[in-house]
């Protein structure tokens, strides 16, 4: 029963593939006689309120939307892990500087962030990584810093420092190792957050630009048909739901196996 | 109770919030910088004098001078006019603030208090049912189960209008929808924590002497990991906030989500930042506050004795 | 009374207890003895079964009571000693009494995070007496505790089963102590009990190897070579944290192949002068001189070994850069030997060994560089006495054959006493 999460996300990923290789034509080609289509042979899912086929600007969605999930855990977690790393050895006075600094990034909500940078920059793919990044931050940061705090107290790693290791090989011979299983359960965790963050981030329009789908995009393509048909929504809304519960439920596989 | 407390623990917390405040207020301004330069333009259009207009605003003074006049101005309740609506920002804001509240209100509560209750069903069962139900409900976007509420109770069953303001209906499903994708966030720490320390000796001792395990989950489970629920209670105002914006939008009510999305996107700096800086500060006192209220029930905090 | 009928506990595919059977009845004081993880804990955790892990018939009657080894987690944190005490009895005014019998008159207001290891087991046992329970489960309560808690504590509960007849479960290393208070002995081996006979029998001539091997006595062998060159000197040192001295005016010195025992409470500072000695902490006055090749052994076995390590890699981490793998697989080889695990086990990973076999491989690690010192910290505290004897006596071995100095902390006297030279009392 639980291989069904294994294969979910295994099918996303293969999605993201194809959606990096699809041509843009297949996505963004809007096809004026048959807009709001329904289900056909020609338009598995039918087509949105542009006559733009909905199954591959799905596909091409899941391969943005993993671009940005991948791009801000790989963001935070250097930045926020690096960090926690460094502060958990032992208490020093920069730990208040660091980890209060860190907090303030809780304060921003991603809309707010992601509102100042659009209206800066205009919408794009960084943008959306950089909102989402900015508020993973904090969560890695937490994560490392109390798992590697106790790594850090305990014996082996004592004895370790007797036997003349310095600081950055006990980093890596035995905190690191023994705080792998936390991080990887953590990014799991976060892909699925970040996938439904996006979902609201690309509603509002602050997400990539309009050249290319997200998932989140094509709910205010739903938006603005509202009207015509909005039940094309379905199959975006069901993949999301899928693939993030799939990932916590995976995430939770992997603590699970880490405890035994 | 303050006698013999311990200091460092309280300077942190006041420490926190200061730099908090000082960090929102310099970022709010340099946007309002930032942003002003081509408001300048925008409002000069082609017509009037964008150097004038500069002068007006009092843009081609050093950073630093503007900084304090700012502040000054700040100080004294002065936040200046509204460049689309041209009124004073304050009013505006306190006229939508009364269609928001609300809603963020209930959906809190109902957050809170749901997460809660499914949080603690998931650990007392043992049955992985509730677990996934709490999943579920994570797994589902603001925006997504707003629409999915939509097409169900609007447009096929009739029953609830899709927008607008005015009667207790319009707020039904907006609070809903926040509010139940918000609980399944608050389940899932409340189940975390207190998978954490159901193995401990003292939750095994009080199911020894008799208590059911509920009954101890409930009395002395909650209390232990209150400090760090606390924390997250503090962090879900922020998730809320997201959410306000999604939801006014999608609801169309004119709240002050949705005016911040205006205000940002047609450039009404002043009308802008004073939203960003208030949900900012305002964000700061409930993190503040429940650092405190943490600080206050956890006696070895109090006392400043480190475990 | 109490019946317990086929009980067996499997987890994991482990099979922790096999078809234990055993009754008693009101009265009986019984001790429970074995090896270290043998599943005396397990037992006592199985007769309540309060994750229904268990398998088999447990029937009793009255009330139930347990008392913890770590005090500190069995009680909760967020309410007062006094409230936890009365919380579904009442009978305030008693309480008081109890918690003022127990010494703990100024503490009832206080929680379990602001009080002593001692006076959190009292008040575990107040929250448990209040009670009145019929029968009660102790897992290894005095194991932590130093001689005047230890004795307070037995006082009480005998004095307590005694006036009501109540059942005590007891499970312990301390085997001088089983002989003076209990009246039946249950030996379990392996997840199955041994032996259930009569304290008396049990003691004159227990009726399994094992049994035997648990009531050896320590034997005192201390080291005839003293070579004298003193390698670690302590003058007039105060050792404490924001400047609040926790050791005050100590002063001692010790020479290669010489054993210094330092005997004190738990909590009184052992761990501090490790500290200074280490060079992890400065002292707040006088004077410490030290080598620098100096390697410790730990009192939680397990945890002093990076579950994700091989052996190999453990043991080795001493040797530093200066050998090649060849070299350093040589020589691990040769020490796991001394301390008696089979160099066919190099591969594997700390969870596959037992837990006084961890405590042996920590054992070579410390000697395996030919450090000029050794800390040993409560290295024997957790274990029964069968393999206490056997890591005192490895301890001896390799000082004699490597020659070096070794301090060891402990609260167990007994233990400092069969190894140590000279004996700081803190």
């Amino acid at each position: 029963m639980h291989k069904i999460y294994k294969y979910i996300i295994i099918m996303f990923f293969i999605s993201m593939l194809v959606g990096a290789l699809l041509p843009s034509q297949y996505y963004n080609d809007m096809d004026m006689l048959n807009r709001s289509a329904s289900v056909s042979v020609n338009h598995l899912f039918g087509t949105d309120f542009l006559g733009r086929d909905i199954f591959f600007r799905m596909i091409r969605g899941s391969y943005n939307v993993g671009i940005i999930g991948i791009s801000s855990i790989l963001i935070s977690l250097l930045i926020g892990g690096f960090l926690a790393l460094l502060m958990s050895r032992k208490k020093t006075n920069w730990r208040y500087v660091v980890s209060g600094g860190i907090d303030i990034l809780f304060v921003f909500p991603k809309v707010l962030v992601a509102l100042i940078l659009v209206a800066i920059f205009g919408p794009s793919i960084q943008i959306a990584i950089i909102s989402i990044g900015i508020f993973f931050i904090p969560v890695f940061y937490r994560v490392i810093y109390l798992s590697s705090r106790s790594v850090w107290q305990s014996d082996f790693v004592a004895s370790a420092r007797l036997s003349g290791l310095s600081k950055y090989q006990i980093m890596f011979v035995h905190i690191i190792p023994n705080i792998y299983h936390i991080i990887l359960a953590q990014c799991t965790i976060q892909f699925a957050i970040a996938i439904v963050s996006e979902a609201g981030l690309g509603y509002l329009g602050l997400s990539v630009d309009s050249s290319e789908p997200t998932w989140g995009s094509m709910m205010l393509d739903v938006q603005n048909s509202w009207f015509i048909d909005p039940y094309f929504a379905i199959p975006v809304g069901v993949a999301m739901v899928l693939t993030t519960f799939s990932f916590i439920k995976y995430s939770e596989r992997i603590k699970n196996d880490n405890s035994r | 109770m303050f006698i013999g407390s311990n200091i460092k623990g309280l300077m942190k917390i006041l420490i926190k919030l200061l730099l908090s405040i000082l960090v929102v207020m310099l970022i709010t301004f340099l946007g309002i910088e930032q942003l002003s330069g081509d408001v300048a333009d925008i409002i000069a259009g082609t017509e009037g004098d964008a150097q004038q207009i500069r002068n007006q605003m009092g843009l081609n003074q050093s950073v630093v001078s503007r900084f304090f006049w700012w502040v000054n101005a700040v100080a004294q309740g002065n936040f200046g006019n509204s460049l689309i609506f041209e009124v004073p920002v304050i009013d505006i804001v306190n006229e939508r603030i009364l269609i928001s509240a609300p809603i963020a209100l209930f959906a809190f509560l109902i957050s809170i208090s749901l997460g809660l209750l499914l949080g603690i069903i998931s650990v007392v069962s043992n049955n992985s049912f509730w677990n996934n139900i709490i999943i579920l409900m994570i797994s589902f976007p603001v925006v997504w189960l707003s629409l999915l509420f939509i097409m169900i109770f609007s447009l096929s069953l009739n029953i609830l209008p899709s927008g607008g303001i005015g009667m207790w209906k319009h707020y039904l499903m907006p609070c809903l929808a926040l509010g139940i994708s918000q609980a399944g966030v608050f389940a899932r720490y409340v189940r975390v924590g207190l998978l954490e320390i159901q193995n401990s000796d003292f939750i095994h001792f009080y199911q020894v002497v008799g208590f059911s395990k509920v009954h101890v989950l409930l009395k002395y489970g909650l209390p232990a990991i209150s400090g760090s629920l606390l924390s997250i209670i503090g962090l879900q105002i922020g998730f809320l906030f997201t959410g306000i914006v999604v939801v006014e939008h999608i609801f169309a009510m004119p709240g002050i989500g949705d005016l911040l999305y205006q205000a940002i996107l047609k450039r009404d700096v002043f009308l802008a930042g004073y939203i960003v800086m208030k949900s900012a500060l305002f964000i700061i006192l409930i993190n503040s506050i429940v650092d405190f209220i943490a600080y206050i029930i956890t006696p070895s905090l109090r006392k400043g004795y480190n475990a | 009374m109490i019946t317990v009928d086929n009980l067996s506990l499997c987890i994991n595919n482990k099979q922790l207890l096999k078809d234990i059977s055993f009754s008693a009845n009101k009265g009986d004081i019984i001790g429970v003895v074995g090896y270290s993880g043998s599943g005396k804990t397990s037992l006592l955790k199985s007769i309540v079964n309060i994750d229904k892990k268990a398998t088999g018939k447990i029937e009793y009657s009255g009330k139930l009571g347990f008392l913890y080894q770590n005090a500190k987690n069995s009680i909760a944190p967020n309410y007062k000693i006094i409230t936890q005490v009365c919380d579904g009895v009442g009978k305030l005014k008693l309480a008081k009494k109890l918690l003022g019998k127990l010494g703990l008159d100024d503490y009832k207001k206080s929680y379990v995070d602001l009080i002593s290891g001692g006076q959190q087991m009292r008040a575990s046992l107040a929250i448990n007496l209040h009670r009145e329970p019929n029968i009660l489960l102790l897992d290894e309560p005095t194991a932590n505790l130093d001689e005047k808690n230890t004795q307070l504590v037995v006082k009480e509960l005998l004095s307590y089963a005694q006036k009501t007849d109540c059942i005590l479960i007891w499970v312990s290393h301390d085997m001088k102590l089983m002989e003076k208070i209990t009246n039946k002995i249950i030996h379990i081996n392996n997840g199955t009990i041994s032996e259930y006979t009569d304290t008396k029998r049990f003691f004159k001539s227990p009726s399994t190897k094992q049994g035997k091997d648990l009531l050896q006595p320590i034997p005192i062998k201390k080291n005839k070579n003293k070579t004298g060159d003193i390698i670690t000197t302590l003058k007039n040192v105060a050792l404490g944290y924001n400047n609040k001295p926790v050791i005050k005016d100590l002063s001692f010195n010790v020479s290669l192949g010489e054993c210094v025992g330092l005997f004190g409470e738990s909590g009184i500072g052992k761990s501090t002068i490790f500290r200074g000695i280490m060079g992890q902490l400065n002292p707040i006055s006088g004077t410490i001189k030290k080598s620098d090749n100096i390697q410790m052994i730990f009192q939680d076995a397990r945890g002093a070994l990076n579950p994700k390590l091989t052996i190999l890699d453990i043991v080795s981490e001493p040797l530093g850069n200066k050998y090649s793998a060849e070299e350093k697989k040589q020589k691990v080889i040769k020490i796991l030997n001394k301390v008696g695990i089979d160099e066919s086990r190099i591969f594997d990973k700390p969870n596959q060994f037992a837990g006084g076999e961890c405590q042996r491989i920590s054992i070579g690690r410390a000697f395996i560089s030919n450090p000029d010192l050794i800390l040993a910290d409560e290295i024997t505290s957790a274990l029964d006495s069968y393999n206490k004897n056997m890591i005192l006596k490895l301890i001896y071995d390799l000082q004699a054959k490597f020659n070096t100095a070794i301090i060891f902390a402990s609260h167990d006297y007994e233990a400092i006493q069969s190894i140590s030279h000279k004996v700081i009392k803190l």
